[in-house]
């Protein structure tokens, strides 16, 4: 069953090429069909309160929520990196220093913290400065959480006998560090990016709604959904406002969470357990101590 | 529990010290204040806005204004709410208990029922009721809750079984005790409902993953062999072995918790902590916002603490360790 990598990757080209296929500008005002319901003549998905063309929308909103969560969790798991790995390799008073400040930031409710670091911006009415706000809040949450588990890994890693073969052989410390402990660490880091994809996919569409993402006139599935909040009326009498964005979210988020599943059955065999929530330290410990990460270990040692 | 207690508080204290400095500074820094705002009205006079900033001290260096502040909230004192002219406390002692009645009830719910859930489902793993609560479950987690939120609210809408928003109907406060308790109990019910179906597809697969592990060791089938009944072996056997991670697991979600309550309150119109929080945000209501920081990193260390607490109760391992360092 390769279903959800599949339609990962097709809702992915969608949303990398749909604003190209969009029949409408996604901010034009067609001030004479308000509410249009969906009609195969006119508005594919109908229009929304000002006249726009709620499939154009979407596609565009598709594609800045993709690049955003991608982004977000990029940045996130490089910083996170950056961090565990001096923690861990320094250690002392760099590495408890370092937990600390990461423990800060988990301590504080993510939705709270956001809210907190979003005043330190401009109100950004350019896009582009309105998703790298997005991505940089994203990856301020999210950082934190990747830097304890790659610490965590350096720390057990520093102790294996070829890293000491390593030293003795005159390795230079800046081979240490790329080769021997983040090579080590690849697919581990990359297993990292694509189970947090779906938490970044929802965590932009929060920003948005809450009005501290991309704004309006410029689409996104936040604000589309935001724009069904307004008035109770719009809710179940103009689904199709709304419908569209939400249907596609869940689809592709259902997807990145199949995606993840597949990943798991492959990489580690199926499990009973299903929970994907704590998966990520789950899998963690699990690649510590592994077949496939002892293999792994030896085969670069050896 | 004592010393489980004390240890804990040890750390847990300079850490919300510590966060109250990061949120004080962040707010700080930020570019634009609620004084910003009336400065660039044209009917409000210079003059008039310097006398603000000197009432609430907002002219002093963030050192001294952050210490005042922290010597304030020592006396139960957030400090001014700018945009509602009425004390940040009196503001949480308002919303505060709706967010933690919201969250707190979801959460107990959740923990119960996900429990039950997830043994019914693991009594037959792999079966077909299993196979269809696990891909449900799926489904509900890759939904956002604010869509879930908008489910919700239209079928409110499509029904008018329950109210739409609001924490109490207009007249509540001539009702008797029981009466405002009964029109409470309406207003949270939409809420609570999006709420708990946020939550509880990760409570149920927590729970199967637990027990899935669980049911398989020898302990079990001795049990059975013993001629225990099925539900002697799960109340006795069962449920204490894997009460432990499923307390560490509420534990470890009070952040989801808050989260998720924050954003079901915004679109519900349930007036809690995290509408405050947001139109605070938008308003550069600095020591509102503040305040909802930090009570919000509050609820999060007292809860860790808490599951802290009730672990080393259910785990005898938890509390040795404890009493051996």
């Amino acid at each position: 069953m390769r279903a959800g990598g599949i339609l990962l990757g097709l809702l992915s080209l969608l949303a990398l090429v749909g604003p190209e296929l969009a029949p409408h500008s996604p901010v034009a005002q067609d001030r004479d069909r308000i509410y249009a319901a969906p009609s195969l003549s006119g508005h594919v998905l109908g229009t929304d309160g000002l006249g726009r063309d709620v499939l154009s929308r979407t596609l565009h909103a598709a594609r800045f929520t993709l690049a955003t969560a991608v982004s977000g969790v990029t940045l996130a798991v490089l910083l996170g990196t950056l961090t565990g790995v001096v923690a861990g390799l320094l250690g002392g008073m760099w590495d408890r220093l370092l937990m600390r400040v990461a423990e800060l930031f988990m301590a504080l409710p993510a939705l709270y913290l956001i809210l907190g670091l979003r005043g330190l911006f401009p109100d950004a009415i350019e896009p582009f400065e309105a998703s790298l706000i997005v991505v940089v809040s994203l990856a301020a949450v999210g950082w934190s959480g990747v830097a304890r588990l790659v610490r965590g890994q350096v720390l057990s890693i520093r102790e294996e006998a070829y890293i000491a073969a390593a030293r003795a052989t005159g390795a230079s410390r800046a081979r240490l560090v790329f080769v021997h402990v983040l090579g080590i660490l690849r697919p581990f880091l990359l297993l990292q990016l694509g189970l947090q994809l779906p938490y970044y996919l929802l965590g932009e569409v929060t920003l948005s709604f809450l009005g501290l993402g991309l704004a309006e006139p410029a689409p996104s599935f936040g604000n589309m959904l935001a724009g069904a909040v307004v008035n109770v009326a719009v809710l179940g009498r103009r689904y199709w406002t709304w419908g569209p964005p939400a249907f596609l979210l869940t689809l592709a988020v259902l997807s990145a969470n199949l995606w993840i599943e597949e990943l798991r059955a492959r990489y580690f065999g199926s499990s009973e357990r299903a929970d994907f929530e704590s998966w990520a330290t789950r899998a963690s410990r699990l690649w510590s101590s592994s077949t496939w990460g002892s293999k792994h270990l030896r085969h670069r040692a050896s | 529990m004592g010393r489980v207690v004390l240890s804990r508080l040890s750390s847990a204290v300079p850490l919300l010290l510590l966060t109250t400095l990061l949120s004080f500074l962040l707010i700080h820094w930020a570019p634009g204040s609620f004084l910003d705002q009336l400065r660039v009205h044209p009917g409000i006079p210079e003059s008039v806005i310097e006398r603000l900033e000197e009432r609430y001290g907002l002219d002093r260096p963030w050192h001294l204004q952050y210490s005042a502040w922290l010597a304030g909230v020592a006396r139960g004192d957030f400090g001014p709410s700018l945009r509602f002219q009425r004390p940040v406390s009196d503001l949480l002692k308002e919303s505060l208990p709706r967010t933690l009645a919201l969250a707190g009830l979801a959460l107990v719910f959740c923990l119960v029922a996900g429990t039950a859930l997830g043994l019914v489902s693991v009594r037959s793993l792999n079966g077909s009721w299993d196979r269809g609560a696990c891909r449900a479950a799926l489904a509900l987690a890759s939904t956002h809750p604010v869509i879930l939120a908008l489910l919700g609210l239209s079928f409110a809408a499509a029904t008018g079984a329950l109210p739409l928003g609001g924490g109490s109907s207009l007249g509540a406060s001539s009702l008797s005790w029981s009466g405002r308790a009964a029109d409470f109990a309406r207003h949270l019910m939409l809420p609570g409902a999006v709420l708990i179906l946020v939550l509880l597809p990760g409570f149920f697969l927590h729970a199967r993953g637990v027990m899935a592990e669980v049911l398989p060791l020898p302990f079990v089938a001795a049990s059975r062999a013993q001629g225990l009944s099925e539900g002697t072996i799960v109340l006795r056997h069962l449920l204490p072995v894997t009460l432990a991670p499923l307390v560490s697991y509420a534990s470890s979600s009070l952040s989801r918790v808050l989260n998720g309550a924050f954003l079901v309150e915004v679109v519900t119109g349930w007036p809690g902590m995290g509408r405050l929080a947001l139109v605070a945000l938008r308003e550069r209501d600095s020591f509102l916002l503040l305040g909802t920081l930090v009570v919000a990193a509050v609820i999060l260390v007292l809860g860790n603490l808490l599951a802290d607490v009730v672990l080393a109760e259910v785990d005898p391992r938890i509390r040795l360790e404890e009493a051996s360092t």
